[in-house]
């Protein structure tokens, strides 16, 4: 016989689900990568960004920037891909908690509408790989090749932001509408325990057996 | 996905055991990072000399680890296409002095000799950096790995996630087979379009499917008295061979980098 808790989340269980789904995405960050590379889309749907993203709509900002570094550096790292050597990975490490943070930032804190915080989160990520080439490539000797290769980047990247702006709304609005993942507001304290919906009342199987 | 999975090097060719795969795992992570460093530091072009007794070195742990030569070219294939690409647009990358002009073979054309310094630069270190880390990923895998870093102190939340990372792909993988056949003994889609909407259902039901077990996973996590960390897995303490032969790779790399 199952016994369904009807209480809320402690402050415990948002640290387990926290860790519990950044594990998640951060796995689907290294296995939809390389589903799309297998067909050659990786450069042009950006898909390491859809878990990142996300991470960022739904988790603490601190774990969700943490799987912004640790994603492309362990894809790096098993895959190849993207290439440590020249360091986009490394760019990537640099860029991708950016966009977690600014996401959860305009999501959570600010309480702007989804898609705004998904464009705004991409813009911030353009901006800092901008930065990033701008101050990297006179290091590297390629000071002239630094505008042309940003504008090379974001045009041929343009699906991909697109793909982010209809499928990432989606995905986290779904989540949302099943799970137990805490309703927006500033972060800080856990969220009391009353103002969340029983298992009971919505159907939420997080306590099954 | 077993396939994909295999491709990732998630666990240790265990098939084949080697003197690499039975070295402790903190030994391989503390001499891969050594080697990566020295190979990042030494410049390719002024110091080829020591770039080949780094790559003899290289060449010589993935003799020793007896790996499958696919596995590495895997690996490599994106560092190829990346330099391939560079080495393409060459001749865009125009001089900066006449000292600086190099003569390609190719219908008369120039371009950067600092420019092809850098590909070459590119390409090297990226292969000797992916060959290492191929092999202690591949002679590891990431369960040892991970319990490896725990031991090395690395941050606890970093290596958390980590072996949550490993658990999910192995999680997602089996989802994902079990609807694929589900969806295959249903019939699957005869035309592309029914195909390709039941493949979208199936990706967004895989997610949500996840997402919840993530989320039991958590309750499962509480119940057993998760406080915010997990207990740690200690090994047993480094023997003084393997302590001793850290520190000798340490200072023979040291060494050939300064000399």
């Amino acid at each position: 016989m199952c016994n369904h808790v009807t209480s809320g989340p402690t402050s415990s269980f948002l640290k387990a689900r926290d860790i519990s789904l950044a594990g998640l995405l951060g796995a689907l960050g290294l296995v939809l990568p390389m589903l799309f590379h297998l067909i050659g889309l990786g450069k042009v749907f950006l898909p390491m960004f859809i878990p990142i993203l996300m991470a960022g709509l739904l988790i603490s900002p601190w774990m969700a920037a943490l799987l912004g570094i640790v994603v492309p550096l362990l894809s790096a790292l098993l895959t190849g891909m993207p290439p440590l050597v020249p360091p986009i990975a490394i760019l990537m490490a640099i860029e991708l908690p950016v966009i977690a943070m600014v996401a959860h930032l305009l999501y959570r804190r600010w309480r702007l509408h989804i898609v705004i915080a998904v464009v705004g989160a991409l813009v911030a990520g353009k901006l800092v790989t901008g930065i990033e080439i701008v101050t990297i490539a006179p290091l590297l000797g390629l000071q002239r090749a630094a505008i042309p290769y940003l504008v090379v980047t974001t045009v041929t990247s343009l699906p991909g932001i697109i793909l982010n702006i209809v499928v990432v709304p989606l995905a986290v609005r779904a989540i949302e509408r099943v799970t137990l993942v805490p309703p927006r507001g500033p972060s800080g304290p856990p969220t009391p325990l009353s103002s969340l919906p029983s298992n009971q009342e919505n159907g939420t199987p997080w306590l099954d057996c | 996905m077993a396939r994909l999975l295999g491709w990732a090097s998630w666990n240790a060719h265990t098939g084949d055991e080697s003197l690499m795969h039975r070295l402790d795992a903190r030994v391989k992570v503390l001499c891969a990072v050594g080697l990566v460093a020295a190979v990042l530091v030494v410049p390719v072009v002024s110091g080829w000399a020591k770039h080949l007794v780094l790559a003899a070195l290289v060449v010589a742990v993935l003799v020793v680890g007896r790996l499958p030569a696919t596995g590495l070219l895997r690996q490599l294939r994106w560092i190829a296409i990346f330099c391939l690409g560079l080495s393409v647009l060459l001749p865009f990358f125009r001089p900066h002095s006449p000292q600086d002009v190099l003569a390609l073979p190719l219908a008369g054309l120039t371009g950067s000799r600092q420019a092809a310094q850098l590909i070459l630069s590119f390409t090297v270190k990226g292969t000797m950096v992916v060959s290492t880390i191929f092999v202690l990923t591949a002679t590891t895998g990431l369960r040892k790995l991970t319990v490896a870093l725990s031991d090395l102190r690395v941050p606890h939340c970093l290596v958390e996630l980590l072996s949550f990372i490993q658990r999910y792909v192995v999680v997602l993988g089996q989802e994902a087979q079990h609807m694929d056949r589900a969806r295959r003994l249903r019939g699957g889609g005869r035309t592309l379009a029914l195909r390709f909407k039941a493949g979208a259902g199936l990706a967004a039901s895989l997610l949500i499917r996840t997402c919840l077990r993530a989320e039991r996973v958590a309750a499962a996590m509480v119940t057993r008295g998760y406080t915010g960390r997990l207990p740690r897995i200690t090994q047993a303490k480094m023997s003084v061979g393997a302590i001793a032969l850290v520190v000798s790779l340490w200072t023979a790399l040291a060494a050939l980098v300064m000399w």
